[in-house]
């Protein structure tokens, strides 16, 4: 059996030697040293031998078993040290396989950044009709009819005598019959207006609108929140500032201007050579649009704003004609 | 509204650099965003706002000017008219609901000339062309005071009669410019006794215009009814200095300065007396009023404190005449700032003349609702719809509401069921949208070069309901089909069933159908119809769903997790083969009918009329033995045989 050993001893140094990889290695362990392994197995025929050798052969089994697994264990490390030490040459430069997925609309995207940052701040998002009263739109906002603010609001009319919204605005009222304040209200929505389509004009377009009502909503809040949502949007290096506006809906009203981020206020095409983008105007809500509301406004203040969407969106990608987000073109989309 | 800024000079004295008056006007409402150069002279050029009629004027901007500076404004020295004992004959016959205030005087024995240097280079610097002394007088003072003014030829005036009327409509009117208008209803007309002479606040007319040979003239300033000129004015698509001054309602209170003013200038430029009285029908008396401003709603809506001095200061500076009395400043309002009626009106002039920029940034304070709002949006299917499609390789249009006749027509639809808009900015875009699909077809004609998988998430009309629409080109249909099975299976949406008819002619008649949950559609799925397709240009062959959102999300379950079998599946892989028009989703199910053990059964492969199903046995209690699996198997194919006719391979 001694014999039967070495020659088992031998036939494993030599395999172990010649292994190149640690996987081998592995194999190897199992066919002598495994459950079913050949050194295993002839452990399992000590019987066999006489007993009085019986000691001598199970110390040179054991010596055996040690040897192999040390000489393993030195074969692993070799080849483990050999593989980083041969410093394999390997091309990472070559592209990858894209697994196939498709683009989010900018503007989709851009609003679920918008949302998101407002209900951090408190708001719920509200949907309206975009079919909508002249009541809603204009009448409960104090532009009555004749009203010079109209002008720009070029509306469209439908056969039932319905319009569609030219502002988000017309949210305001509807959510106030039904909502007793306190609220933090978001209304994100498509507009319509009576416009040639042009680089920076369209009949379709989308806004944000916030308002906010509550016991004591100040003013400093308003301008710290529009603060707030552009240095998010933009980053903290965005530079604003606020300048006095008119709208009906308002008092105080508010414009905001955001420093040109293309050219960084030094005037470009973008920003028609002003350095400046109005994008947000606001205001605290005027007394009577809170009655139409059904809102005391010696007990309850708020303030409002819109988001020109279209315009932030563009801002962001620098995209500088108004077409493009609605050009369903894959060469656009994929840029996104 | 142009300001030459040596004009403004006249009034105010201007303390900083050009580019931060532009900025601090613009602050406090004045949008002044550019100048221009006209004759060699910085004009401001100035967006005024539809409130502030004071600011369609020099000295209404020059009081802002101080506002900012905290200085005075130098307003011109007005003489006082002497007036004579006998007065011409004139008449004038108003109606007050289209004239509120109406001015005027008579001067004779002017001399027409041409306007003195100094007048000419004032017109000439907001763009207005020199005509002669009178004319130009009345357009300077305008400009000055923001007072519209006309003068008539008082010779022409027939039976020295002025009757204000409204137009009836379809009158003819030369204007003084020589241009012939056909008068819209209810235009604000003035006749003598034979002829209409004033398209008032718009237009005065040719034949009662000061001519070369006038001598004697009727000055007249009206305050007219700003709804019915701003109606003719649109009517017309004429719109004047003037006419952009009375929409937005000038100072009632400021006409017979306003003469002064005219007067004294005449007499100075072009000679002649006053020959009558100052006629001034008005229908009721205009004086300043007061308005008050408590100062602790001030600190409540700004949110900061304006020490009380600061307040009276700004609200002085503006010539408001604020008065402190106790915790209320009362402040006596001259006619012309009309636009301050309320509280608030006050609160904004003092803090825009704090300066807005100047406010700390502060967030609400107060509590965050709990309860949902009206109108609450719950957008979480669409998000998650969005997630399913961009993942699955498609990727998001949007396109426009309002599509043509002809897109509808080509879309085999009707434009009985699409909402009509009765003034669209042209015929492409007219009708309100009933599906997204049309918009998604013409999208890939866009595309037509690649292979494309488009998806639009938007609402329709006339209910604005949201749908979820897709075309996809150069795909087979299981891979189409695969998406539509994973949007059902990841929302989940299950014990839903499939009616192969769709009832829209934009579907191919036999290659679509219907996905419906508890007789509730949830839409549509298949092949566009090849007419549609030839409509529109387009060649391939085009996939296409429309699922219903709102339904969609009716019908989601809630999932739930399911323990894991701790015991190995058997699988296996059967092949049956079955007649034409045999539809294999009843096979897959009438499969998994067959036993509880059956966890999984999938179609692997097609090979003509052969199906290969890979079937998934596995039990919770124990390792399936050969032995069942064979008697499931033996009752599987017995099944199919019996009820699809299959025949195993």
């Amino acid at each position: 059996m001694n014999e039967e050993i070495i020659n088992l001893k031998n036939e494993a140094f030599a395999q172990i030697n010649t292994a190149s990889d640690t996987k081998e290695l592995e194999e190897i362990r199992i066919a002598y040293l495994g459950r079913n392994g050949k050194l295993t197995s002839l452990i399992k025929r000590i019987k066999e031998v006489p007993p009085e050798k019986r000691s001598q052969v199970g110390s040179l089994i054991n010596e055996t078993k040690k040897n192999l697994e040390n000489l393993l264990s030195d074969k692993k490390q070799e080849i483990i040290k050999s593989l980083t030490e041969k410093r394999e040459w390997f091309d990472l430069s070559i592209p990858g396989i894209k697994p196939e997925m498709g683009h989010k609309h900018p503007l989709k995207e851009v609003l679920e950044e918008v949302k998101d940052v407002f209900r951090y701040l408190g708001y719920q998002v509200a949907e309206g009709p975009e079919i909508e009263s002249d009541y809603y739109n204009f009448e409960a906002l104090n532009i009555p009819k004749d009203h010079p603010a109209r002008d720009t609001q070029m509306t469209f009319y439908l056969e039932n005598g319905k319009i569609l919204r030219t502002q988000t605005s017309a949210m305001q009222v509807r959510v106030m019959e039904k909502t007793k304040p306190p609220f933090r209200v978001l209304v994100p929505g498509r507009n319509f207006r009576f416009e040639q389509v042009d680089a920076s004009h369209g009949f379709e377009f989308w806004q944000v609108e916030g308002f906010a009502v509550d016991k004591n909503i100040r003013f400093t809040d308003l301008l710290g929140t529009i603060s707030f949502v552009l240095k998010k949007l933009f980053g903290e290096e965005a530079k604003l500032r606020f300048a006095t506006t008119n709208f009906p809906f308002v008092e105080p009203g508010v414009d905001t201007y955001l420093q040109c981020t293309i050219c960084k206020g030094k005037g470009c095409p973008f920003c028609k050579n002003t350095g400046w983008s109005e994008i947000m105007p606001a205001g605290m809500i005027h007394p009577e649009v809170l009655k139409k509301g059904k809102i005391n406004p010696q007990e309850w203040q708020g303030f409002a704003f819109a988001i020109g969407f279209s315009r932030i969106v563009n801002l962001r990608y620098q995209i500088d004609d108004l077409r493009i987000l609605t050009t369903p073109d894959i060469r656009i989309l994929s840029q996104f | 509204m142009l300001v030459p800024i040596s004009w403004l000079k006249e009034y105010v004295e201007i303390k900083m650099p050009l580019q931060d008056l532009m900025w601090r006007l613009t602050e406090i409402g004045l949008t002044c965003e550019r100048t221009e150069k006209i004759n060699g002279e910085d004009v401001l050029d100035i967006e005024v706002t539809a409130n502030r009629p004071d600011w369609m004027s020099i000295l209404g901007v020059a009081q802002e000017v101080a506002a900012i500076q905290n200085t005075k404004v130098k307003e011109p020295a007005l003489k006082k008219i002497k007036i004579p004992k006998d007065s011409w004959p004139i008449k004038l016959e108003n109606n007050f609901q289209a004239i509120r205030r109406w001015t005027g005087i008579i001067i004779s024995d002017i001399e027409i000339k041409p306007s003195p240097t100094w007048l000419q280079k004032r017109l000439i610097s907001v763009n207005l062309r020199p005509i002669n002394n009178v004319v130009d007088i009345t357009n300077f003072v305008m400009f000055e005071m923001g007072i519209p003014m006309h003068a008539f030829d008082y010779d022409e005036i027939k039976g020295h009669l002025m009757k204000v009327e409204l137009a009836k409509g379809g009158e003819d009117f030369t204007s003084v410019d020589g241009i012939s208008y056909k008068l819209p209803k209810n235009a604000i007309i003035i006749k003598d006794n034979e002829r209409i002479i004033d398209l008032a606040g718009i237009k005065g007319g040719l034949n009662s215009g000061i001519k070369q040979t006038t001598k004697n003239i009727f000055l007249h300033s009206t305050i007219n009814n700003p709804v019915l000129i701003r109606r003719a004015s649109i009517a017309l698509g004429l719109r004047s200095d003037a006419s952009a001054i009375y929409e937005r309602g000038p100072d009632i209170g400021g006409t017979t300065k306003a003469i002064n003013r005219v007067v004294d200038l005449i007499l100075e430029t072009a000679g002649g007396k006053v020959s009558s009285k100052i006629i001034d029908l008005k229908d009721k008396d205009y004086k300043p009023y007061n308005l008050k401003l408590r100062l602790d709603r001030l600190s409540n809506v700004l949110g900061i404190n304006i020490n009380k001095e600061n307040v009276i200061k700004i609200l002085d500076s503006l010539n408001l005449k604020p008065k402190l009395k106790n915790k209320e400043v009362i402040c006596l309002i001259p006619t012309k700032r009309s636009d301050l009626k309320i509280e608030e009106d006050l609160i904004e002039e003092v803090a825009r003349i704090y300066g807005y920029n100047k406010f700390p940034l502060t967030l609400p304070q107060g509590e965050v609702r709990k309860e949902k709002i009206a109108y609450f949006q719950d957008d979480s299917i669409q998000k998650k719809l969005r997630e399913i499609m961009i993942s699955s390789g498609y990727s998001e249009t949007m396109n426009y509401s309002l599509v043509s006749e002809k897109t509808i027509k080509n879309s085999l639809g009707k434009t009985e069921n699409h909402i009509k808009i009765t003034n669209p900015v042209s015929e492409e875009y007219q009708y309100l949208r009933t599906s997204l699909l049309p918009s998604l077809i013409m999208a890939t004609k866009i595309n037509q070069e690649t292979k494309i998988k488009l998806f639009e998430i938007d609402k329709v009309f006339p209910e604005e309901n949201y749908k979820i629409s897709a075309v996809a080109n150069g795909v087979e249909f299981r891979e189409f089909k695969g998406v539509i099975d994973l949007i059902l299976e990841r929302l989940p949406i299950s014990d839903y069933e499939i009616i192969f008819e769709t009832k829209d002619n934009i579907w191919h008649p036999t290659k679509s159908a219907t996905i419906k949950i508890n007789d509730k559609e949830i839409g549509y799925f298949g092949e566009i119809n090849p007419q549609v397709k030839e409509n529109f240009g387009i060649k391939d062959m085009l996939w296409a769903f429309e699922l219903d959102i709102e339904t969609l999300h009716k019908n989601i379950k809630q999932k739930i997790y399911r323990p894991i079998s701790n015991y190995p599946p058997q699988i296996e892989d059967l092949t049956f083969t079955f007649p034409a028009k045999t539809r294999i989703r009843e096979v897959i199910n009438s499969i998994k009918k067959t036993s509880q053990l059956i966890k999984k059964v999938e179609l692997i492969d097609i090979f003509e009329n052969a199906f290969t199903f890979r079937i998934i046995y596995q039990s919770f209690q124990k390792t399936l033995d050969n032995k069942t699996v064979k008697r499931i198997r033996e009752k599987i194919i017995r099944n199919l045989n019996k009820n699809y006719a299959g025949k195993i391979k």
